[in-house]
């Protein structure tokens, strides 16, 4: 190569990767700047007290104990509905083939890209009105597991898919039974993509408001069992935020809790995934 | 679990043979094996050379009905092994294939420990736990890896390297005594050394198993193989052009310019190739 040319290589290269370290730097900024700003409006109401006490004067003073036990509340119906449904639906779609599956896989892709407000119109007249469960922890949870569950099923069958088809196809030629096929050597495998899944899944629940404002209702009281109102987190944020004069510092102090409750939520995910990972070859 | 006797070591000297009548293959509307008569002898080795896209590998999969995991896959004629067709609506298919056991191009070892990829299926096929280990050691003994890997059977399976891989594969297959092995060029994609191990291995298994060995190396199957049936693409799919002994392939024309080129260029690759020789030099 013409030195020339290689001066103006190395030029070019020089710019592509400062460009992108530019990007990615951006990026780590305005995380650190959204971080940074939320702790310093919410750092007046961060304390331990927060996690345990009720929340009074209309969650301007206060804890969110009551809070935190209703989002627990729905984010446990959500999971119980999603992890067997997801994986049950996720392996027959990663089997399936022909016009049927692609009918199911394109409503999953419609009901993934749904408002969340329509889904929770929906949730309120089926769940709410025709079940009979009002405005509950379980109308709210059975809603958010239908707005999590394409993510999770269409996510759970590419990461199936992606298991090298050598895999099946060699038990198979050793006469294996296709339940010892999946359960030993196809989901063992694919686990990792099944619990990033999961993980993005949980974080979807956790940050939904709309469909629950019409579900799970906006109740600050203590919830003592599913079939009670609760207000989770992301909707008591937005109750503080946009209805209670003065509840900005508070509206931050729940923003830092649901943001913790996230990150904590992601690296339980991620620990799981190096550990499945780890431990395959036992 | 009841273990097949290896076939030339049964008492009545019955021994299985497999049978194929007018078995043809196609892919939807594509062709892959034309109507082909051939039986393959037992306890023996049978190898099945032919140029790329003949059918080699589809037949093989008729065998043992892995074609079935095919989409689209149609296949008629018959396959008789012991006398009964393989297809056979009362034929159960994971006893089919642990006896008619195929060992793939590439290896394939499961993702687990190197133990575990011999117990997942020994257990799947009801062994017995306490049999487990002995037997997959035997298995590891026969293929000559046991010394290799006696010390570490906890590690992952993919830690070995290729040639260890494919004898993995085998003592697998080996272990659920088979009584038939399919072995679909299995020495492709390995390097010449390994390929001159698993060779060897082949030969070795020579009067305990029937052996149909896929390749595309007439030069392999002159070394190992007591029978060679050539198959050649044609637009119906690979049709059986030559089948007998090996010395039987010298001088063979088959009327056909296209064929005697391939057995001649064949013969000329084989001289200069041979994994034997490159393990000599």
């Amino acid at each position: 190569m013409p030195e020339h040319r290689l001066i103006h290589w190395r030029w070019r290269s020089t710019l592509a990767n400062a460009t992108v370290f530019a990007l990615t730097a951006v990026v780590v900024a305005i995380l650190a700047w959204l971080v940074i700003d939320l702790l310093r409006s919410a750092w007046p109401r961060l304390s331990w007290n927060l996690l345990t006490e009720d929340p009074r004067r209309a969650g301007r003073a206060g804890g969110l104990a009551p809070i935190l036990v209703a989002t627990a509340g729905v984010l446990t119906v959500c999971l119980a509905v999603v992890v067997p449904l997801g994986l049950a639906t996720a392996i027959a779609l990663a089997e399936a083939r022909g016009r049927w599956a692609n009918m199911v896989r394109a409503s999953l892709d419609v009901l993934a890209g749904a408002p969340s407000i329509v889904v929770g119109l929906f949730g309120l007249l089926i769940f709410g009105d025709a079940l009979g469960l009002g405005y509950s922890l379980a109308s709210g949870g059975l809603t958010l597991a239908m707005m999590v569950l394409p993510v999770v099923v269409r996510l759970g069958e590419a990461a199936l898919r992606a298991v090298p088809a050598e895999l099946p196809a060699t038990a198979a030629a050793l006469g294996l039974s296709r339940t010892s096929c999946w359960l030993r050597l196809i989901i063992p495998t694919a686990l990792p993509g099944l619990l990033a899944a999961l993980a993005l899944g949980v974080g979807r629940a956790l940050a939904e408001t709309a469909a629950l404002l019409f579900t799970a209702g906006a109740s600050e009281r203590m919830p003592e069992s599913l079939a009670d109102p609760g207000r989770v987190l992301a909707v008591h944020i937005y109750e503080l935020a946009m209805n209670v004069a003065g509840g900005e510092a508070s509206a931050a102090a729940s923003a830092v809790v649901l943001l913790a409750i996230l990150t904590a939520s992601q690296a339980l995910g991620l620990a799981a995934i190096a550990r499945s990972r780890r431990s395959r070859p036992s | 679990m009841t273990v097949p006797t290896p076939c030339c070591a049964t008492v009545d000297g019955t021994c299985p043979e497999l049978v194929l009548d007018r078995f043809a293959m196609r892919y939807g509307r594509h062709p892959a094996v034309a109507a082909i008569d051939l039986a393959i002898p037992p306890c023996a080795i049978t190898a099945i050379v032919g140029p790329s896209g003949c059918g080699k590998s589809s037949l093989l999969a008729g065998l043992n009905r892995l074609d079935e995991l095919v989409p689209g896959a149609v296949v008629t004629g018959s396959v008789r092994w012991r006398g009964r067709d393989v297809r056979a609506r009362d034929q159960d298919v994971p006893t089919l294939r642990r006896s008619l056991a195929l060992i793939a191009q590439r290896p394939v070892p499961f993702p687990l420990s190197i133990a575990n990829n011999l117990a997942l299926p020994l257990r799947d096929h009801g062994c017995p736990r306490t049999e487990v280990a002995a037997r997959s050691e035997r298995a590891l003994r026969q293929v000559g890896l046991w010394e290799e890997v006696r010390h570490r059977l906890g590690q992952s399976a993919t830690t070995l390297s290729g040639g260890q891989q494919q004898r993995l594969c085998l003592a697998r297959a080996l272990a659920l005594g088979p009584e038939v092995l399919l072995l679909d060029e299995p020495c492709s994609a390995l390097d010449p050394v390994a390929a001159g191990v698993i060779e060897d291995l082949i030969v070795s298994l020579r009067g305990f198993y029937t052996v149909v060995l896929v390749t595309h190396d007439l030069a392999q199957a002159r070394r190992v193989a007591d029978h060679v049936a050539i198959l050649w693409p044609t637009p119906h799919g690979g049709r059986l052009v030559v089948s007998g002994g090996p010395d039987q392939l010298d001088g063979h024309t088959c009327g056909d310019p296209a064929i005697s080129a391939y057995l001649r260029a064949q013969r000329v690759a084989g001289a200069t190739t041979s994994a034997s020789a490159v393990l000599d030099a």
